[in-house]
């Protein structure tokens, strides 16, 4: 039909009237955009676009309908549609490093949080988040979390599994006394048998660190050295600073050493977007990874490396840089150091008697290092890689020309993957990776990379203002069940071998013939959120050690959730998610300083609604009970009492710093210490006073602040100098330059003491003189990027002062210490692997995921055995089946165990490397528990784990599944009207469950400490040798022997380290300050030692 | 004027005539106003020529051809919902975050679903329904003589035109087309198509007269 408008018009004009045809659906409105109707009247937003968030001035009071409605009736807008009254709270996610902005949707008729949400005033998430940030409101409301704090049965032994119910008074006043009556001896032997272990800290500033630090000893344990000590060596021998902060955004080459764009790298999902936004301004993504992780897949170019093999890549592309003077010239001259290694003639001399150069030149100039650079590295050629690290040289030419087209736009970021899988990690990541970057000048600026400390901005240990007292004094302490000495530069604690230093007698007594104190036991062991039993290497000895109750006397640990390590402490203290707790925490995660509020929501709604809290230092678990979540803390007001309860009277001077200056005599509030704390900030205290409100409001009512965006190059900025004072300003100081020393060559200003002239590791520098200026340079002894690091030297590993790579045989004996402990060379047996365990799942987080039901659901079955195609028909491997993957370690020859996954043949893992993530294979003992004092059951991380039968025979461990999800109905059957636990009415769908639970495997148990030489990093990757299962076997068991895990750390330890003093008998460099909290410049003396120690080699 | 008039009024009634024909099935008595209305007749030129339509009894028409026809086209193959067919995975977005909605909402309507069976306010139905409100407060204004009002609405039409209604419905109709089997439900398609077509020209012509 062809008819046009005219005919239309023509027929229909007489035809209908048409408006008595139509329904009348649509109406008019009595006002523009302002529904009149009954039940649309209260609907408040007309969203523009999909990253629509409510209005500001409307978070207090917000009408939705639940998102289920259309199921239900059909469409948003018909009649009976309940609207929730919501007030929207901004927090922060917890369940990453990332720290994402979320807002809590929390129902005020109902009290309870509908949903999490993103935060659009945070401005390094933009309001986004990933499935874990969502997932917050599962873990809430999970039906298996602890209610209470729960305590060891009395006469029971630990992992019995029997308890009681107590109070979190009850708790306080044990924990308290068993810390005070250690304090007040005096004792250093004493203090060092209190200790604070973190697993996720989530917080930034130094809250809980200054809670440790006013104890007055050397408390403070972390997780660190199972995560990142190996990518933190790699920067800080380069900068002083541990961690690179890329600006992925403005890149044009992304060139990633590991999964980190689509998998679950730190600060996934704020990277990842980064990463996306600069893919479409035309940036190319490179994925180094053995593994076709998600990330390698939609990039431009994969380079599926050996893993530890890496460093070989950024030599080979550095030395192609230097020979066809491609680097960048202009920001080497001025920012590397150079000047101290061509004028260290004794050094040159060295490299020399090593063969690695054929001459020292005789002059000092640029030249003649560039010339000596050419030649060190003239070896390391791309046939020479593409040999050594078993990628197609093709890979490498091509990367060549990305990095060519970047020029001084290339990102990197080395943290985890090769940096925490390998001997050498820090090495063949930070150490190697930075020298390439930094050739191309992609440091500092717009694109290139700049430093952690630069971004972050923290200031949660910062409200001393708020307290009677501010600062504690520096700790005189060493405890070294923290900082043993055979690791002296390791950056954080040896944590992962507490077990193992608390077992080894023949240890203990060798260091204390050398004068030194070792506890041989715990008084107390207080742990936050942290599994080790679970997580860390060698979980059966931390099983033996929490058991003993001679080595581990008291044991708390504060959890959200149950845990492997919980059934085997004293004390499980339910602290709060990531809506149920206050910790301020930044992240550098583009060049711009943010910083965010994580808050109790349930608490700052009630308090928005008028409830007032009857003691206000315990506000957030009145507000819990209120809103009856149960009796779920939160740490800061925890520490505060618990401060209290450790120094009631004073006397121990512990009080004060914790005690009110507003209200004298009373705790600090968490609204007095936060306002202090973000007080700090200058420029949100200006916009406070212009819009009336405390900087704890602004960070209450927002969530999240920006301080200061675009922070580039900040090396360059010069640092405050006053002539008449002679004096230079550093953090808000004046510093008298007659108190310095000014190095002649670099110009690096640093302090007179100890000397500090002679011994970088002395050195604390505080500025860089140039061109006449005074600039904030770098955080080494030099004040540049060191090139070559003289500390290394200082410490006896003068080979390791240069970024190197083992280059042939003979090198891989030399450089034993960076080489990879699953190199190739090391693969002799027909069915030898490299395992790759390290990477994590992207909907998983350690082990902090399992009580979410949605994250349960969305990772089952995710984690097989991934093997090469041609490996597994080699080996007669089919897809699904059971294999057995033996645990053998090269440094000591020993097998440990072995453990049993499903093979999936695939090609997206290279040739002789398998990959399983570790992330999963969750266990329980028993289904449920009953609680003293209880008259409903517990049950026990139901959705995510597996019933573990385990079997002990002295060394010999095992472990096998038994059933997987624990299936029950989520009902209340106690008689406790006040707690909604455990929530029916939040866990409808908890009849979908559909999954079993028990995949994955709980392969850390096998894995002995590998603790780095260097960097302390436990060494994640495994030698393995790789057979099919017998008949007898099931996928998910492990078999370990710990008294050769033992040996295997023994072996690691004796073989491997160079043990402490260093010069002048440190204990390790000054300018590597212990984390935490500062230390006297005694603690760093060993006792009984000076001057140069000799190194046991 | 009078002639603006008029046409104005003819569009009124083809948007609501086509919003009843889409919005549910057809009743006797609207197909029998089709039926006895020759002038009507021309826009279904292929029904004029079905058998059926003059032989069969209306009641049975309807029950048996008609309605079937309907839901194998809107039920089950082609559903009616802005939503639907332009999102990728075939989602129906009936929340307040529909954009159709919105435009509804910022334009000062609201939609009361409760007198449709339609589970969103993006039904090709309301969508039309909504056009003959548009072209309604178009005609009342030119009754008053109101330049400026009418030439704001006008635009309102243009862009919902553009942004929503003939953006999507034009290959929606099409693949209506493709999908009836009924020379009727064809004939509604292909109508509503032409009309949509020539309606957003005539609202640009004038809307450039106006400007000019």
């Amino acid at each position: 039909m062809k008819t046009s408008r005219r005919n239309f018009l023509k027929t229909v004009a007489a035809a209908v009237g048409g408006a008595a045809l139509v329904k009348g659906a649509v109406e008019k409105a009595s006002t523009p955009a302002v529904a009149s109707e009954e039940t649309t009247a209260n609907l408040t937003f007309t969203p523009k676009h999909l990253d629509y968030y409510p209005p500001f001035d409307k978070w207090n009071d917000w009408k939705e309908p639940a998102g289920d409605v259309w199921k239900l009736k059909g469409g948003a807008l018909r009649n009976g549609v309940k609207l929730i009254n919501y007030m929207l709270v901004p927090t922060v996610c917890n369940n990453c490093e990332a720290a994402c902005g979320l807002t809590a949707w929390v129902d005020k008729d109902a009290l309870v949080v509908r949903k999490f949400m993103g935060n659009p005033f945070h401005t390094g998430s933009r309001g986004r988040n990933c499935a874990k940030g969502y997932a917050t409101q599962a873990q809430m409301y999970d039906p298996d979390r602890i209610p209470f704090p729960l305590k060891r049965a009395p006469g029971a032994k630990r992992g019995e599994g029997k308890w009681v119910r107590t109070t979190w008074d009850e708790a306080l006043e044990t924990i308290g006394k068993k810390i005070r009556e250690a304090l007040e001896t005096g004792s250093e032997l004493e203090r060092k048998m209190i200790m604070y272990h973190v697993g996720r800290p989530n917080e930034s500033g130094g809250f809980t660190a200054r809670v440790v630090w006013t104890w007055g000893g050397d408390h403070h344990n972390s997780h660190t050295n199972i995560c990142s000590s190996g990518g933190r060596l790699g920067s800080i021998s380069w900068t002083g600073d541990d961690r690179t902060s890329p600006d992925f955004a403005n890149s044009r080459l992304i060139f990633l050493s590991s999964s980190h764009a689509a998998d679950a790298g730190h600060y996934y999902q704020q990277h990842a977007g980064y990463i996306a936004d600069a893919r479409a301004k035309g940036a190319k993504l490179v994925v180094m990874d053995p593994r076709l992780s998600n990330s390698a897949g939609m990039a431009d170019l994969w380079i599926p490396v050996w893993p530890g093999t890496e460093g070989a890549i950024f030599l080979a592309l550095s030395s192609r840089l230097l020979q066809e003077d491609k680097y960048n010239r202009k920001f080497v001259e001025r920012w590397f150091n150079w000047k101290t290694f061509i004028k260290d003639k004794e050094y040159l001399n060295y490299l020399k008697k090593e063969g690695r150069i054929s001459k020292v030149p005789e002059g000092n100039t640029f030249e003649d290092f560039i010339s000596v650079l050419k030649e060190l590295y003239s070896p390391y050629t791309f046939e020479w890689a593409a040999e050594e690290t078993r990628v197609p040289i093709e890979k490498i030419e091509k990367l060549y020309e990305y990095v060519l087209w970047a020029g001084d736009r290339i990102t990197s970021y080395f943290w985890r993957a090769q940096a925490a899988g390998n001997r050498g990690g820090w090495m063949n990541a930070g150490r190697t990776g930075l020298f390439f970057l930094a050739l191309t000048g992609s440091i500092g600026g717009v694109g290139g990379v700049g430093w952690h400390h630069w971004h972050v901005l923290g200031v949660g240990g910062k409200g001393g203002k708020s307290t009677l007292a501010d600062k504690p004094k520096p700790v005189d302490d060493w405890n070294e069940l923290l900082w043993p000495p055979e690791w002296p530069l390791s950056t954080y604690e040896l944590s992962f071998l507490l077990p193992h230093l608390l077992s080894d007698d023949e240890w203990r007594e060798k260091w204390a013939k050398r004068g030194l104190k070792i506890p041989n036991k715990l008084k107390v062991w207080i742990s936050k959120i942290y599994n080790p039993v679970w997580i860390n290497p060698d979980g059966f000895r931390w099983i033996e050690v929490l058991r003993d109750e001679n080595k581990m006397e008291l044991t708390v640990n504060l959890s959200p959730t149950w845990s492997e390590t919980n059934w085997f402490v004293d004390y499980i203290l339910p602290v709060g998610l990531a809506g149920e707790r206050h910790d301020n925490q930044s992240a550098e995660s583009k060049p711009e300083r943010w910083t965010a509020f994580r808050q109790p929501v349930l608490r700052v709604a009630l308090q928005k609604m008028g409830w007032k809290p009857k003691v206000p230092w315990r506000a957030t678990l009145e507000a819990h009970k209120k809103a009856g979540l149960g009796e779920v803390w939160e740490e800061n007001e925890f520490w505060i009492n618990l401060a209290w309860a450790i120094d009631p009277d004073g006397k121990l001077g512990i009080r004060k710093f914790w005690e009110s200056k507003k209200n004298p005599g009373q705790p600090v509030t968490i609204e007095e210490w936060y306002d202090a704390a973000y007080g700090t900030l200058p420029n949100l205290r200006k916009v406070c006073e212009k819009l009336g409100v405390t900087p704890y409001e602004y960070m209450r009512d927002r969530g999240a602040w920006t301080e200061e965006t675009n922070v580039y190059n900040v090396m360059e900025r010069e640092v405050p100098y006053d002539p008449v004072k002679k004096a230079i300003k550093v953090k808000g100081k004046w510093i008298p330059l007659s108190k310095c020393e000014i190095d002649p060559d670099t110009g690096a200003v640093y302090l007179k003491h100890h000397g500090a002239d002679k011994y970088h590791s002395e050195r604390h520098t505080i500025a860089v003189k140039k061109d006449g200026k005074f600039l904030v340079g770098f955080h080494t002894p030099t004040g540049h990027l060191e090139y070559y690091s003289k500390t290394f030297v200082e410490w006896g590993w003068p080979e390791y002062a240069i970024p190197i790579y083992p280059k042939d045989e003979e090198d891989r004996r030399k450089l034993v210490h960076i080489l990879t402990h699953v190199h190739h060379s090391y693969m002799t047996e027909e069915n030898a692997f490299a395992l790759n365990p390290v990477f994590r799942l992207p909907y998983n987080i350690h082990t902090r995921s399992v009580n979410a039901k949605w994250l349960m659901e969305i990772s089952q079955n995710h984690n097989p055995v991934w093997i090469y195609e041609k490996d597994a028909e080699r080996l007669g491997i089919k897809r699904g089946d059971p294999i057995k993957v033996r645990v053998v370690d090269p440094v000591s020859g020993i097998e440990t165990g072995y453990f049993v996954g499903m093979a999936m043949p695939t090609q997206a893992t290279r040739p002789g490397v398998i990959a399983c993530s570790h992330h999963s294979g969750r266990w329980r003992v028993k289904n449920t528990v009953k609680v003293d004092g209880f008259n409903q059951e517990l049950t026990v991380l139901s959705y995510g784990s597996a019933l573990a039968e385990i079997n002990e025979q002295g060394s010999l461990k095992t472990v096998r599944w038994k059933d997987g999800v624990y299936h029950h109905k989520v009902k209340r059957k106690h008689n406790e009207n006040w707690l909604k636990w455990p929530y029916p009415e939040v866990n409808d769908d908890i009849k979908e469950v559909w999954w079993n639970g028990a995949t994955g495997v709980w392969q850390n148990a096998v894995f002995p400490a590998n603790p780095d030489p260097l960097s302390g990093m436990h060494c994640w990757h495994k030698k393995v040798l790789v057979e099919k299962a017998g008949p007898d076997d099931r996928i998910g068991d492990v078999v370990v022997n710990i008294e050769a895990t033992f040996k295997v750390y023994q072996a690691w330890r004796d073989k491997l380290t160079r043990p402490a003093p260093g010069p002048n008998g440190l204990r390790r460099p000054k300018w590597f300050p212990r984390p935490w909290y500062p230390h006297t410049d005694k603690s760093y003396r060993m006792p009984g030692a000076s001057g140069h120690s000799s190194h046991e080699e | 004027m009078e002639d603006i008039i008029e046409i104005t009024q003819a569009r009124i009634n083809m948007y609501g005539l086509l919003s009843r024909l889409f919005i549910e099935e057809v009743d006797p008595f609207t197909l029998a106003k089709i039926k006895e209305n020759e002038d009507l007749l021309e826009l279904f030129p292929n029904t004029r020529e079905w058998d059926k339509f003059w032989e069969k009894d209306v009641m049975k028409l309807v029950e048996e051809d008609l309605n079937v026809d309907f839901t194998t086209i809107f039920i089950l193959n082609v559903y009616p919902y802005e939503s639907v067919f332009v999102n990728d995975e075939g989602h129906i977005n009936p929340t307040i975050t529909n954009p159709t909605l919105i435009f509804y909402r910022d334009n000062g309507y609201s939609i009361d679903l409760n007198k449709t069976r339609a589970l969103s306010p993006d039904h090709i139905g309301v969508e039309l329904e909504f056009m003959m409100n548009l072209v309604q407060e178009e005609l009342n204004a030119l009754a008053r003589e109101d330049e400026k009002e009418v030439e704001r609405v006008r635009k309102i039409q243009k862009k919902f035109l553009e942004e929503h209604l003939a953006n999507w419905g034009l290959p929606y109709l099409l693949a209506v087309k493709d999908i009836a089997e009924t020379p009727f439900y064809y004939d509604v398609a292909d109508a509503t198509l032409e009309f949509l077509m020539s309606d957003l020209e005539h609202i640009s012509n004038l809307l450039e007269e106006q400007t000019a």
